[in-house]
């Protein structure tokens, strides 16, 4: 019998937002149910033990990410919350299929961009949008990447809005980052709550880094048992730099800074090793194209190793994701994605996008002025939730601001409705209480395409915010899909 | 390996063995401060000079121990030394097995939360000792779960250097205090140094165990044996490998009497002469050469 000193389900309510494991009867899903029914049984003491565990597991794992603006203090420790985030399985098959289908078409894409421009002689997206992408690559144009594939690795942010259905709110094609976090927050969960893993059957998440392994050997200029694949990091100070060395550690390939690696006279890519040079045949590089080549792009770049490019070029080396593969990744170009579908593959989506306004278009920017303070305007091309505009949470000045940045530069702003992300139960102090939280399953493609099992949840710790970037105040979630046993089946 | 990746490895080796060295001359000046008689030679402002630290006004213990502890400016003091190998550690843990990663982070975070606190004489003792029990836990946790690979061999490289260049200094500390019970102590040798030798422990005897004896492993001989091993397994070894070679053969054919007889200090000069040198063969070789 719940005393109370135990956490009490009856007062938790998420009002008007899609609660992800509690009905808005205050019953918890069927794929939450084992799980609330035993944190109900925990008591408040065993609870805060149980945080103390995973807070100390953390330290102790070294989980760490890093914040731009503190210089002083480059890792922090990474914010987790103990209640796991569900997802029954059926709703998940179809989550996945339709990831699937939408990093198939934006390779046809990206491919297509660089090759032929099909879709804009159709008259679908103007052609006008790819010239003034600041990520189209002309120094891509007419490569034909293995398999046609560019974008290798996806992480696609999807959120649950209060009509109960999951959108796709952007697609990360440059270098996505929280995959590690994924399989941490399994580790951290394992380790503090390992009796929660006996009586459910949630999906494992741990194969990413094999997969991913896989999909790079495939890329493979030359034909051989073990290529070899190095993982180039911008170094210890990037704020990914824990899920770089994470990865390389997992997979077992060379983690390798610009200064490890020498593009040889014969256009052939090499690392510096204690035995002198070796070849390099795949590079997972998880920095910008702009810092790749000093040869090609940003003369100033100590990032990247000269003639880089000139090596891709020639097929002496495989590049992950490709470069030029961020034409994609782009607001603007997200508001074509299901008419792309429809383009290359003759289907419908089966993930549904926001409704976006492309300032860019003269009567949609006259309707996101004229309505700025219901909308969310965001940049075409930032990441990390910076430089947006939350119209109903922000001051006048704000608002008068992004109208002037809007019309100065139509191109590069989006409008999009102000979504009522879904919440999950989140402890705060002794209580569990609604937050909001969005998802990025990761999505591999090569010659086979693979999706992780759920993927990162992150959570917004402070009431009522949407902000669940990291970077921002943000934590995380362990996420489970949960095979459900039908009525009858199971316990 | 990278290179950039070896010789994090090498710094990593030598940092956990300074870290685990300092705290044992510490720990054993400690003891010996409370047996010297009231005249003999400052000890704290002996040990400073020793480790080649210039002396703080004054050299009082609370001071030098601060310095030699909790001093992250000092790259000698216990702190600094486990801050940078969990630097080392964390920019290549790809490397290590995760397990030591998580060693050497905790035994930063702990020396970081304690070493101010251990500074008073009381306190210090088990700081101490728990600090070279973590060292020796991160080195154990290598040796039984790491591949005994090139990254390996740097670690270990790295760990003999500092070593034997630690034995010197702790007979330098000897010849000034004439404290060769401390100096069996600090270096975990005096039950071995019993089994090996026998008798009434003799500054000349002390000497030459520590120069010489092939099978104590902190004997700088043991030490540069297991650094030439090392060597020859790695590719291009041929020029570090020559330095070490270099410093053997003086070792080999050495007479402890008259070197006592010409000052010790000459013998221990040389040695660290000749171990500077092997680091700069090994940095040239691998380091900042490749390719």
């Amino acid at each position: 019998m719940p005393t109370a000193s135990h956490l009490n389900l009856k007062r938790y309510r998420s009002g008007p937002f899609h609660d992800e494991l509690i009905g808005s009867d205050g019953v918890p899903r069927p794929e939450a149910a084992a799980l609330m029914a035993h944190l109900a049984s925990l008591s408040a003491e065993e609870l805060r033990q149980r945080k103390r565990a995973a807070e100390q597991a953390i330290k102790a794992m070294g989980i760490t990410f890093t914040v731009y603006s503190e210089a002083g203090n480059i890792d922090r420790q990474w914010p987790f919350d103990l209640i796991p985030r569900t997802l029954p399985a059926p709703e998940w098959c179809k989550v996945e299929a339709g990831l699937r289908q939408r990093l198939t078409a934006l390779n046809c894409f990206i491919h297509d961009v660089y090759n032929g421009q099909r879709i804009f002689k159709s008259g679908i997206i103007p052609f006008d949008l790819i010239g003034r992408s600041k990520n189209f690559r002309p120094q891509c144009v007419g490569m034909q990447p293995r398999h046609g594939v560019w974008a290798h690795i996806c992480g696609s942010d999807l959120v649950r809005a209060a009509d109960g259905v999951i959108y796709v709110l952007e697609d990360n094609l440059r270098v996505p980052s929280g995959v590690s976090y994924m399989i941490e927050n399994r580790n951290v969960l394992k380790r503090v709550m390992p009796e929660l893993f006996a009586g459910n059957d949630i999906l494992p998440v741990d194969d990413y880094p094999e997969r991913l392994l896989a999909t790079l050997a495939s890329l493979s200029p030359r034909p051989l048992d073990r290529p070899e694949i190095a993982l180039l990091t911008p170094g210890i100070y990037n704020s990914a730099y824990f899920e770089h060395a994470f990865l390389a550690r997992k997979m077992g390939i060379e983690l390798v800074q610009g200064s490890d690696l020498v593009v040889t006279a014969d256009d052939n890519v090499c690392m510096r090793t204690i035995g002198g040079l070796a070849p390099v045949d795949v590079i997972y590089r998880r920095i910008d194209d702009l810092f790749l080549d000093p040869e090609v792009f940003n003369p100033e770049s100590v990032l990247g190793v000269r003639g880089l490019m000139r090596a891709w070029r020639k097929g002496n080396v495989a590049l992950a994701n490709a470069p030029g593969a961020g034409v994609a990744d782009d607001k603007v170009v997200y508001a074509f994605v299901p008419k792309m579908i429809r383009f290359y593959l003759g289907e419908e989506a089966l993930l549904p996008n926001v409704p976006t306004f492309l300032c860019c278009d003269d009567q949609e920017r006259a309707h996101v002025l004229a309505h700025l303070p219901e909308l969310v305007v965001k940049p075409a091309n930032e990441s990390g939730g910076y430089g947006m505009l939350i119209g109903p949470q922000a001051s006048r000045r704000d608002l008068a601001e992004f109208r002037r940045r809007i019309q100065a530069e139509p191109r590069n702003y989006v409008a999009q409705p102000l979504l009522s992300l879904s919440t999950a139960p989140t402890l705060c102090g002794q209580h569990l209480e609604p937050r909001h939280v969005d998802l990025r399953p990761f999505i591999l493609q090569a010659r086979d395409t693979s999706v992780t099992a759920g993927g990162l949840t992150r959570v917004a710790l402070i009431k009522g915010s949407y902000v669940v970037n990291s970077s921002q105040g943000g934590g995380s979630k362990d996420t489970w899909v949960v095979s459900v046993p039908g009525p009858g089946g199971g316990s | 390996m990278l290179s950039r990746v070896a010789e994090q490895m090498y710094w990593l080796g030598r940092y956990v063995e300074r870290a685990e060295n300092t705290a044992r001359l510490v720990n054993v000046s400690t003891g010996m401060t409370l047996d010297l008689p009231r005249e003999a030679p400052p000890l704290w402002q002996v040990l400073m000079r020793i480790l080649g630290i210039e002396a703080s006004p004054g050299g009082e213990e609370r001071q030098v121990v601060r310095l030699l502890l909790a001093d992250e400016t000092n790259p000698s003091s216990v702190l600094a030394s486990l801050a940078r190998a969990r630097e080392n550690a964390r920019t290549s843990r790809e490397i290590l097995p995760s397990e030591a990663w998580e060693w050497i982070n905790n035994a930063y975070w702990r020396t970081r939360d304690e070493a101010t606190r251990s500074i008073a004489r009381n306190p210090r003792q088990e700081f101490l000792q728990r600090t070279i029990a973590e060292c020796q836990l991160f080195a154990g946790v290598l040796a039984g779960t790491m591949s005994h690979n090139a990254a390996y061999r740097f670690v270990e490289i790295g760990r003999h250097l500092e070593r034997a260049d630690m034995t010197t200094r702790v007979l330098d500390l000897g010849a000034a205090t004439d404290g060769w019970m401390g100096v069996l102590f600090a270096l975990s040798a005096y039950q071995m140094y019993h089994q090996h030798i026998g008798g009434v422990v003799q500054g000349p005897e002390v000497v030459r165990f520590l120069l010489l004896n092939p099978d104590f492993p902190r004997t700088v001989g043991h030490c540069l044996n297991s650094m030439a091993a090392l060597l020859q397994c790695l590719p291009r070894h041929e020029d570090p490998l020559r330095a070490v070679r270099d410093l053997q053969a003086p070792l080999a054919g050495i007479d402890i009497d008259s070197v006592l007889r010409a000052g010790l200090d000459r013998i221990l000069d040389e040695m660290q002469a000749g171990l500077s040198e092997i680091h700069y063969r090994i940095e040239a070789c691998w380091f900042s050469a490749a390719g």
